[in-house]
């Protein structure tokens, strides 16, 4: 049964973490019926717990409603949630692709932030219409008519035209589903041409295999069709398509406009990359679908078993997570500090987070990581561009050209007496300065150009303490830039710990070098020798700090016979001490590695 | 094989701060009670002990504070023993002391029993720090407890120090030291204060309302100490005890060495033909379960490789070490191949273990690490 497209209307909602995006999804489904009041389980669409427990949308959904309109009409409105956070950039962007229309939600007390911004700009690069949406009214401290006015001078609509809602409270639901089928265009698209469908995620089922959800731009898919990706030119048999409830609804076929799934027996969720198009292998489209890049990791850690024997179990762990997760990349290397392990490429600093609170909550793994870093491409002597993921392999300065790294476009958005914290904070972290626009009297956004680097950790978290908490933040999609780059080495009693190494700033390497022996010096533990700890650019030392002897370390009392508590007692220390990392006769606990994380810059 | 006895007794008059001992507040109804249990678990002991094994090399009675016990029950506890088993004639027989209690009449009763080894509690001479352990004796108590022992012609008996207390300083120590050896006592247990979990002491410390001493001045204090102990005559043969030459406790270097013994009494921990055992903590429980006629024991369920474990924390605890041609009689195995081989390498490399002709021992400043050497030393 094929459906009048122009009854069709395919949207996602935006908005800043916090802002009401989940809530409102959930009212949605609701006030259409999709889901009972009993099926009704808070914010249906975040499903796995982690994103539950964080309040952020990890991977896109869709899901269909049948909408009775005021014109007596029935719609089909495809929600497309999109994933919150600029990890997700190009996800986002794909799912946002996938849509004629976005509904942008602003939280009515804290107006516009950077991720609105970001995610707005997103839609209207995918030539979104946009519905604007100012979301918890009912808060106290709400102030829709400022909120409005911002959002106004931002996309330049009537202030009529911004809909004021209350999610939480269900106000303002049934004139959003009205404004969503006024105002967002019904697909266009010839049912009847070659196919084309984008990819906008996938997902993976043990029994299976991977199950792409796709927006049908034109042609029809249905079972038994054998389809063709053009990214790896594989050629899959259909064996299912189907739409999204709470649970997938197996139909005859999908056409253009249409959203949905479909099964092909694919076993390597890799394969299903996300912004590729899918066609048909009989009557093929002649291009694909625009917008497709193949997203490499950004950001570079290497996971270790705390201890040796478990680098089976680690890998077998990492293995069932990509299944699930193509953007997760690992490849065995071994460092002469930390043994056997992986380095791990991640799309960014949550996605590191997510991937090694998976490994240690369903994978039972306990995990050394090193501090995490970006990839650097090294221009050699001779012509050769090398990259370079982790700071030990770092060629030698004497055959090294130049160095580029990553660099991103940052907007941070503040109330205007904060633009000097800002200043100061972008020129700590190297960043380059762009332009300020202000949204108001009262709030600015800045923007720069930042190396990925100097934001990927504890970033966020200064940005949120020099501004008390009300700067928000959003970032695009790397791009490569020249930087005067050196590599640091971390010597422990003269012997290099490969581990410790890091690439940093020439400007930034004397400092650098000694905040980390210094925070060295308390992280590691007095032992029986002397340790000496030192800094290198090359072999010239740059900084040095010792780490006294302990002289007494014996427990006084062993009477009364129980020898057993003791016996245990020493055998507990033991275990503990297991986890700490030999370096020749130095002994050196795992938050040792992450050092780096934890200095003041 | 002949064994130790050690006898726990389980009650004292007030709780001192550091502790952790199991003891109950001292009532002499409730004492009465115990020793009714006391005297089956005895006699069960003896009448199902192995015939060909009856001697008794050593009894030692700790607590709690023995010397508030009832000296016809402890009388009649011993004349149980004699029934079952063999005590040596002149055999080492320990009873621990609070200087407060101690009464010529008590110190000659002990006589009568065969007690040749009263040990006393002194701790320090500082009143400030003994209000800080909640010990309740004053200079003047320790002071007459040794001399009425001259005055009795205890050939052998000795006396406990503590350093390292927060608070204390190594000026203090060095008087507390100074007193103590004046009075001459044949042993001196001089040992570090240990904050156990759950005590007073380790609460206040919790709470912020005591500093933990300062590791190099803890190392200072018991160097220090170990000097003054060896000028005065005193010769070191296990980390906190020093004894004057031939007055080294035996009973204490029997649990060192992996010898037999056996606990009666609550909490009382035992060693008997290679398994180990212990009474439970609590009074009640080990009398209500002696009154079923059943031992209030839990096993400790571990083998022989936890029994090599012990043999080398203990021996290496010991001013002699090891005995390599022991340890391999003992286990069957050599106790270089129960080590970590390159932290043993480490260590003898930087001069913390000395692997002597049949014995490995530690170097002077490897004692000092003794513990940290031995949680490298093991696998």
């Amino acid at each position: 049964m094929t459906h009048d497209p122009t009854k069709i209307r395919n949207f996602s909602i935006i908005a800043h973490i916090d802002h009401g995006k989940s809530t409102l999804a959930d009212r949605l489904l609701q006030n259409t019926k999709t889901i009972s009041e009993r099926e009704m389980r808070k914010q249906v669409l975040d499903s796995m717990d982690l994103e539950q427990e964080r309040g952020i949308t990890i991977k896109a959904h869709a899901i269909r409603m049948e909408y009775l309109a005021s014109d007596k009409q029935i719609y089909r409105l495809n929600l497309i949630d999109t994933p919150g956070h600029v990890d997700f950039t190009y996800e986002v962007s794909r799912a946002l692709a996938a849509c004629e229309g976005a509904v942008l939600v602003v939280d009515a007390a804290q107006g516009i932030e950077a991720q609105t911004l970001s995610n707005l700009y997103l839609a209207m690069d995918n030539d979104l219409e946009i519905i604007p949406v100012v979301n918890k009214i009912d808060l106290p401290a709400a102030d829709p008519d400022r909120v409005a006015a911002e959002i106004v001078d931002l996309i330049g609509c009537r202030p009529e035209e911004v809909l004021r809602c209350s999610a939480k409270e269900g106000i303002g639901i049934n004139e959003l589903l009205e404004q969503i089928v006024k105002v967002v265009p019904p697909p266009t698209g010839d049912p009847q041409a070659p196919l084309q469908a984008m990819v906008f995620d996938s997902v993976f089922d043990t029994y299976r295999g991977a199950m792409p959800l796709i927006r049908v731009v034109n042609g029809s898919l249905q079972a038994g069709d054998r389809i063709k990706f053009f990214a790896n030119k594989k050629i899959f048999e259909v064996d299912e398509v189907g739409y999204l409830r709470l649970q997938k609804v197996p139909i005859e076929s999908l056409s253009a406009g249409d959203v949905g799934y479909f099964y092909a027996s694919i076993k390597d969720v890799a394969d299903t990359k996300i912004g590729d198009t899918v066609t048909t292998e009989k009557s093929p489209a002649k291009q694909p679908l625009e917008g497709f890049v193949d997203v490499k990791p950004m950001v570079f850690s290497g996971l270790y078993p705390a201890v040796a024997e478990d680098f089976t179990e680690l890998r077998e762990a990492l293995e069932k997570l990509k299944l699930n997760d193509a953007s997760l990349l690992f490849t065995p290397e071994s460092s002469s500090a930390l043994g056997f392990g992986f380095r791990v490429g991640f799309l960014g600093l949550l996605h590191m987070e997510i991937v090694t609170e998976r490994l240690s909550r369903e994978y039972g793994q306990t995990l050394i990581n090193t501090v995490p870093n970006v990839e650097y491409h090294v221009y050699l002597t001779d012509g050769e561009i090398v990259t370079v993921d982790n700071p030990a392999q770092m060629p030698s300065t004497q055959v090294i050209d130049h160095v580029e790294e990553p660099y991103v476009e940052a907007q941070v958005i503040v109330p205007s007496e904060y633009v000097g914290a800002i200043m100061r904070l972008g020129t700590e972290r190297r960043g380059e300065y762009k332009n300020t626009e202000y949204l108001s009297t009262e709030r600015a956004s800045l923007t720069y150009n930042f190396p990925l680097a100097e934001i990927i950790f504890d970033f966020y978290d200064k940005l949120k303490s020099v501004t008390r908490g009300y700067a928000s933040f959003d970032y695009g999609i790397p791009y490569y830039q020249r930087s005067d780059l050196v590599k640091l080495d971390i010597l422990v009693n003269s012997d290099p710990v490969d581990a410790l190494s890091s690439i940093i700033h020439r400007d930034r390497a004397y400092h650098w070098g000694l905040a980390l022996c210094d925070k060295l010096r308390n992280l590691i533990p007095r032992q029986m020798f002397e340790v000496v700890l030192q800094a290198a650019i090359g072999s010239r030392i740059i900084s040095r700090s010792t780490i006294r002897p302990i002289r007494k370390n014996v427990t006084a009392k062993c009477y009364g016979g129980d020898v057993t508590r003791k016996r245990k007692l020493l055998e507990r220390q033991k275990e503990g001490k297991k986890r700490m990392k030999q370096i020749g006769s130095v002994e050196i606990p795992q938050e040792a590695f992450l050092a780096a994380l934890q200095i003041e810059r | 094989m002949p064994f130790s006895v050690y006898l726990h007794f389980p009650y004292c008059r007030n709780k001192c701060s550091y502790c952790d001992f199991y003891k109950e507040l001292y009532d002499p109804e409730h004492e009465r009670r115990f020793y009714e249990a006391l005297f089956t678990e005895t006699r069960l002991r003896g009448e199902s002990w192995p015939s060909e094994d009856r001697i008794i090399t050593s009894i030692f009675v700790g607590g709690g504070t023995p010397s508030l016990t009832r000296l016809d029950l402890l009388a009649r506890w011993l004349e149980e023993l004699k029934r079952h088993f063999t005590v040596l004639e002149g055999l080492e027989f320990s009873i621990e002391n609070n200087p407060e209690s101690v009464t010529l009449e008590l110190l000659e009763s002990y006589k009568e029993l065969g007690i040749n080894r009263p040990t006393f509690g002194i701790q320090s001479f500082k009143p400030k720090l003994l209000k800080l352990l909640n010990r309740k004796h004053s200079i003047r108590d320790s002071q007459r407890a040794v001399y009425l022992t001259n005055a009795l012609r205890f050939e052998n008996f000795g006396a406990d120090l503590i350093f390292a207390l927060p608070r204390q300083t190594s000026r203090m120590l060095t008087e507390d030291l100074d007193q103590l050896i004046e009075l001459e006592p044949p042993h001196i247990s001089f040992y570090q204060l240990t904050i156990e979990p759950g005590t007073p002491l380790a609460e206040k410390m919790a709470r912020g309302k005591l500093k933990p001493v300062d590791e190099d001045l803890t190392y200072a204090m018991y160097r220090g100490g170990c000097e003054k102990l060896a000028e005065a005559g005193y010769v070191r043969y296990e980390v906190s005890s020093f004894a004057k030459p031939g007055h080294e406790c035996r009973h204490n270097i029997s649990y060192w060495e992996g010898q037999d013994y056996l606990a009666f009494g609550p909490s009382g921990h035992s060693f008997v033909h290679g398994r180990r055992f212990a009474n439970v903590a609590s009074v009640n429980d080990y009398i209500i379960s002696l009154q079923r006629g059943e031992y209030p024991v839990e096993e400790d369920e571990s083998g022989v490789a936890e029994r090599m474990v012990e043999a080398i924390m203990l021996g290496l605890r010991m001013t002699r070490g090891i005995d390599r041609r022991q340890f391999a009689e003992r286990f069957g195995h050599n106790v270089e191949d129960q080590l970590d081989r390159r932290q043993y390498e480490i260590l003898i490399e930087s001069g913390y273990i000395i692997p002597d002709r049949g014995r490995i021992r530690l170097s002077e400043t490897g004692f000092f690490l003794a513990d940290e050497i031995t949680r490298r030393l093991i696998r």
